[in-house]
């Protein structure tokens, strides 16, 4: 594909967010660390996927990709701009190349708004131009993202979680965005609308040659969308491997765990897996943070941290074991076969 | 062996904010093993936690079971008085809900919750006595440190062990069904695995029944026995669950297990089914399906299918085509009965 071409978009580096927990009035405020150290790269019209559950830090990444939060320390370069370094003037500008498209379609529409209103809305604040350009742009993401050009005068209560949720990309797309950050995008809907919407998305990525930014706890859905993928944990990363090595060959035991919740063919469930429930982000375990629940803990991951270590060019993982733990067997897939797809339904001209 | 719960032809009606009655649950029939977990899958609004509310007779007062039997152990339940009911729930019938922050009264604390159980099913009223009951039941679900939760309060337990406390609270007394509306929905997938394997383990202790209520194939598919799929109010496939998800017939079924994002093809393009469902007060005349159908013929739309059953009535479908879209054996076996 287009590796030759192959550019880092996002370089982020032992990004950290810490954030001041008080209990009670007069309590002592005790670090929260929310994101604890993270470093990868995105390449240019790839998607990078965040693996975690609650409380592992995945979406206050994305807020400081964002520009939402500042990071307590670290950087982060998008598209050669380094965020912190960023005035006024330029984060105004920064907000038109990198877009959100968030989780529930049912809070993040104005239920007052039309939605040629809604999605007009970046347009205006950005000042895309005329009245008339403005609709003739309503009416092109419209079709961009499949919905009929009548939708416009809709309000978002007259529309399904699916047309809403092609409601908030093109409202992502208005201004011709270099990147999506993808938080949680179909968790709010019924598979046959989630099969609908990531096919979108890979078409527009496709098309429109975005980055993409994919946050979700579903490791199904981000090895379908991600070329690479980050496995979060307590704010630090267990894994980063190539999308094909985490399904084949993942090593670390939480991403095995992670695994074993989507894979519909391992019939009988096993309840030894993984142990105890996510401990809080303001007392984390000594050592290895996952080594509470984890099968294979020994004495040495509670005393000392693994680091996250190249186990082969490009596969990372943290954990004292990974060579010594065997990854979940699976048929290999045919090579041709991995190739990211690229749009498979007409696209307006002028946007390819 | 005869089934522990069998529904036959609920219809269930609910009364809009608007004055309009929709069809909620349609004809629907359903039946449980004893020991056997029976999953109940479908998309919100086709009508699988309605179909769980009219089976207890816990409707609310907009919704009303206007035909239909449920036979539970030989009595229909649909006509026993509510006070009939109340003994046979949480006592022979444990109802286990998505959030169990709802279930839970957050003023009591979870020992008073469980021994509750006690109290009114089986009149203990022994403090000492309860306590120990109570404290039993939190081991089986295991809680660690039983005895000194018994008087915390809900919110001081995380997600995963209200579940527990949940799942304790209906098992206590040994019921011979479990109804489970979307239990692990709210929680973290490997806090999901963990109440799952809790439930198979109690399964197989005490032999209960289970309908899991979820939209969630991979679970699904990892904890059940059998599967009734649900769309638009109605079951369109029904069946052993492995052999439903291997071989699916109606096209609904396969269009699901198309569109989901698997892991072992990962790198293969899921196939999206076109449209939506339709809501409530629009359901189309024949097939509730056929519009979104790619084989869908005339007859589809004009008439809602019989269903077509094969290993004696273990394995149906509702769907016209089924004859051409069985697997070969079958059709065979159907050429020859056609053949007399």
């Amino acid at each position: 594909m287009a590796e030759s071409a192959a550019r880092t978009f996002m370089r982020i580096r032992d990004l950290r967010k810490t954030y001041e927990v008080r209990r009670g009035l007069f309590g002592r405020a005790r670090p929260l660390h929310a994101v604890a150290g993270v470093s990868f790269d995105v390449q240019a019209g790839t998607t990078f996927g965040l693996v975690g559950e609650s409380g592992s830090g995945k979406t206050t990444i994305a807020k400081m990709l964002m520009l939402a939060e500042g990071p307590t320390s670290g950087s982060i370069v998008i598209d050669g701009q380094d965020l912190t370094a960023l005035d006024r003037k330029q984060r105004g500008q920064f907000h038109r190349e990198l877009q959100p498209v968030l989780q529930d379609p049912y809070s993040s529409l104005d239920p007052r708004m039309r939605i040629g209103r809604i999605i007009d809305e970046p347009l205006r604040i950005h000042g895309f131009g005329s009245r008339a350009a403005m609709d003739a742009r309503i009416r092109e993401l419209l079709e961009l993202v499949g919905l009929p050009p009548d939708a416009a005068r809709r309000f978002p209560h007259e529309l399904s979680g699916g047309q809403r949720q092609r409601v908030s990309i093109a409202r992502a797309l208005g201004l011709s965005p270099k990147c999506m950050i993808l938080d949680e995008p179909v968790s709010a809907l019924d598979v046959s609308i989630q099969a609908q919407i990531l096919n979108l998305l890979k078409d527009l990525q496709g098309a429109l040659d975005l980055t993409y930014l994919l946050i979700s706890h579903d490791l199904a859905v981000v090895a379908y969308m991600s070329q690479r993928i980050g496995v979060l944990y307590l704010g630090e990363f267990m894994e980063i491997a190539d999308a094909r090595e985490v399904v084949t060959n993942a090593r670390h035991p939480y991403t095995q765990a992670l695994i074993a919740s989507v894979d519909a063919r391992s019939g009988a469930i096993d309840g030894s897996a993984v142990s105890g429930e996510i401990p809080s982000p303001m007392n984390p375990p000594s050592g290895c943070t996952f080594h509470p629940r984890c099968p294979y803990a020994q004495a040495r991951c509670r005393t000392e941290k693994p680091a996250l270590r190249p186990l082969a060019p490009a596969h990372l993982v943290a954990c004292h074991f990974a060579e010594s733990i065997s990854a979940p067997q699976y048929p290999l897939p045919t090579p041709a076969a991995c190739m990211p797809i690229r749009r498979s339904h007409a696209l307006p001209k002028e946007m390819t | 062996m005869k089934p522990i719960l069998e529904a036959r032809h609920l219809t269930t009606m609910l009364r809009g904010r608007h004055g309009g009655v929709v069809t909620a649950v349609d004809n629907v029939s359903l039946s449980v093993m004893p020991g056997r977990a029976l999953a109940l899958v479908g998309e919100s609004g086709s009508g699988k936690s309605i179909t769980c509310l009219s089976l207890l007779g816990l409707l609310p007062s907009s919704g009303k079971l206007v035909a239909g039997e449920v036979l539970f152990k030989g009595r229909d339940l649909a006509k026993l008085p509510q006070r009939e009911l109340e003994k046979i729930r949480g006592r022979e019938i444990g109802m286990i809900l998505q959030d169990a922050m709802t279930s839970l009264n957050p003023l009591l604390t979870i020992g008073d919750q469980i021994g509750e159980v006690f109290r009114y099913h089986q009149r203990v009223r022994d403090r000492a006595e309860l306590r120990r009951r109570a404290v039993e039941v939190l081991e089986k679900v295991k809680i660690p440190a039983a005895a000194e939760r018994l008087d915390s309060y809900p919110f001081q337990f995380s997600g995963g062990m209200r579940q527990r406390v949940s799942i304790a609270i209906n098992v206590a007394l040994s019921p011979d069904l479990l109804i489970c509306d979307e239990p692990t929905t709210a929680l973290d997938v490997t806090v999901q695995l963990q109440i799952l394997g809790l439930l198979s383990e109690l399964q197989r202790e005490q032999n209960m029944a289970i309908v899991f209520v979820t939209h969630d194939l991979h679970l699904a598919a990892q904890f059940c026995d059998d599967v009734a799929i649900m769309y638009g109010g109605r079951v369109v496939e029904a069946g052993p669950i492995r052999e439903v998800f291997e071989r699916p017939v109606h096209p609904y079924t396969v269009g699901l297990l198309e569109a989901l994002p698997k892991l072992e093809t990962y790198d293969r393009r899921l196939l999206a089914i076109p449209g939506q469902q339709p809501g409530l007060a629009e359901v189309p005349r024949g097939c509730r399906f056929a519009a979104r159908c790619a084989s869908a013929v005339a007859q589809c739309h004009e008439s809602y299918p019989d269903w077509f059953e094969w290993n004696g009535g273990q394995r149906r479908v509702a769907c016209w085509l089924t004859p051409q879209r069985l697997p070969e054996p079958v059709a065979e076996m159907q050429q020859e009965l056609a053949n007399g």
